[in-house]
């Protein structure tokens, strides 16, 4: 079976199209309506006047920022972040006050910077509004975008879990282990009649516990623990008495939330490539422990070893089956470098497979709603 | 009619000083910050009260019912408006019960909203005293009053949530 792995572009290139600038320019243009509203409230100015002079100061201000933003950000939808975004406002409102008050004088035939020769104050007066009103309205350009930029990251990781499951499930009930267990079964009904039931409830334990635990993001240690044993049970039916599991879970860590089917792929593989070629009795230890704030879960068996796997040509290449390739990237997407899964030979012959992960939630998540 | 300069330097000192402390209080929530579970409430709360209190007051001659019509409107529409800022953006409950709400300018921006208001609204209710009797400008001031007041509580509703989120997931 080959399952090809789907690559998720993680900043789909929206177009930005004309139909969005103009929606946004005629939302910059009801917000001016407002201020000049506000204005006109205050008394004194002509209404037409103000509108125009607000039309006017207010586009420019947010074609300066827009263009600005552009320039500086890369994307279309980008913001700078920080000092940038900063001085990125601070230099809008400079050049696009300049500009907006330029072009309304036109209209009118007037010129406010000779007013504002004759009283610096008013410039004071009639600039500092407008930069409050500036920097509170691309203020909520900014949070929206935010907010935007996070929905579709949301929605990418969605998908991206959503495939990831869909692996997970694929590779969990591969049809080798599957006809295996039923051509075992079929043997079993004639020649022992109670084996057969009794691996029959095993199976479907496994293939129910398999489904619950692909729908869920994380379980509980111990439950993680009983699927393996579900797994190891079908198995030991199986290989009867060749094969003698060890599983340590230590009470303090049963409550402890992992991602499902984490261990069970490591078991699968333990079997499949070490200790079911093999002559001769079998021991599989699985066992987890604290190392500080790290979660060790170790899978050792005695089987012929690595080196013996590969030569055999065994589906490894580099990554050692399927399942394991599969549990690396769960880690690597979960946790980023702070998880790893390492495999080695051990010293008494065998081999000894390891995961590291760390058990300190992170306070801070993406927003969870349910 | 007096010029916007003359207008600020004329304001009482007591202005400066509520705003000083609203900008405070936005700085301080530009960083990553714990809020206990009883905090969580408090802002949107006051800053509604007081709101309603002022419009009220403010546009008395107005008719109370259109003043609180309007406030009630605005404050639906702010309240609605989080759908589309999702405040805050990074938010995770912690286990005694606080919250750890990650750095944000939107606080900040949201509190200089409030102070523009109350500021913009005084300053026309001085000019102009009977802009107190109309009520077009009764309204407006109300919906603008509430829009933030509306959109504090959706915050305050978002950062709540989490916990039972939370809980959810634990019991799953």
């Amino acid at each position: 079976m080959t399952v090809h792995a789907v690559t998720i572009p993680t900043s789909p290139a929206l177009p930005v199209g004309a139909p969005r600038l103009l929606a946004l320019t005629a939302q910059v243009a009801v917000v001016n309506v407002l201020i000049a509203g506000v204005i006109a409230m205050l008394g004194g100015a002509h209404l037409v006047n103000t509108l125009v002079y607000s039309q006017c100061i207010g586009l420019s201000i947010w074609g300066s920022i827009e263009t600005g933003r552009r320039i500086a950000g890369g994307g279309a939808r980008d913001w700078p972040a920080g000092w940038r975004l900063a001085s990125l406002i601070a230099i809008g409102c400079v050049a696009g006050y300049a500009v907006g008050l330029t072009i309304a004088d036109t209209i009118f035939g007037h010129s406010s910077w000779r007013d504002y020769l004759h009283a610096p104050r008013r410039l004071l007066g009639e600039f500092g509004p407008t930069v409050a009103f500036c920097v509170l309205v691309s203020g909520g350009f900014y949070l929206r975008a935010q907010a935007r930029a996070d929905r579709l990251r949301m929605a990418e990781a969605t998908h991206a879990a959503t495939l990831a499951r869909l692996d997970l499930l694929q590779s969990q009930l591969e049809p080798h282990m599957l006809f295996n267990t039923l051509a075992n079964l079929r043997a079993l009904i004639d020649a022992d009649p109670r084996r057969a039931q009794e691996m029959l409830d095993h199976l479907i334990a496994f293939l129910r516990a398999t489904l619950a635990a692909s729908r869920q993001a994380a379980h509980p240690l111990a439950d993680e623990f009983a699927r393996s044993a579900d797994y190891l049970a079908l198995m030991q039916v199986r290989m009867g008495q060749r094969l003698r599991a060890d599983m340590t879970l230590p009470a303090e860590l049963a409550a402890i939330m992992v991602p499902p089917l984490l261990l069970q792929p490591l078991v699968e593989n333990a079997i499949k490539h070490g200790l079911e070629p093999q002559r001769g009795l079998g021991a599989l230890q699985i066992s987890a422990q604290l190392d500080g704030d790290t979660l060790v879960l170790r899978v050792a068996d005695s089987g012929r070893g690595l080196a013996a796997a590969a030569a055999s040509g065994a589906p490894t290449q580099s990554g050692f089956g399927f399942g394991l390739v599969h549990v690396r990237e769960r880690l690597q997407a979960l946790y980023g470098d702070a998880a790893r899964l390492t495999l080695a030979p051990r010293a008494e012959g065998g081999t000894l497979a390891e995961i590291r992960l760390p058990i300190a939630p992170t306070a801070i998540s993406a927003p969870i709603e349910p | 009619m007096p010029s916007l300069l003359d207008i600020v330097a004329h304001t009482p000192a007591a202005v400066w000083v509520a705003l000083s402390v609203l900008v405070a209080i936005g700085v301080r929530q530009l960083r990553t910050h714990t809020v206990v579970a009883a905090k969580v409430w408090i802002v949107p709360l006051i800053v509604g009260v007081a709101s309603l209190a002022g419009a009220l007051r403010g546009f008395a001659g107005a008719g109370a019912l259109l003043t609180g019509a309007c406030w009630a409107a605005g404050t639906a529409v702010g309240f609605a408006s989080n759908r589309w800022l999702d405040l805050p953006r990074r938010v995770g409950p912690n286990a005694d019960g606080s919250f750890t709400i990650g750095g944000s300018v939107a606080p900040l921006l949201i509190f200089l909203s409030v102070f523009m208001e109350r500021y913009v609204i005084g300053v026309a209710l001085a000019i102009r005293p009977s802009l107190a009797l109309d009520p077009a400008a009764a309204a407006a001031a109300a919906i603008a009053f509430g829009l933030t007041a509306g959109l504090l509580a959706a915050r305050s509703r978002k950062i709540w949530s989490t916990r039972r989120a939370a809980a959810g997931l634990l019991a799953a």
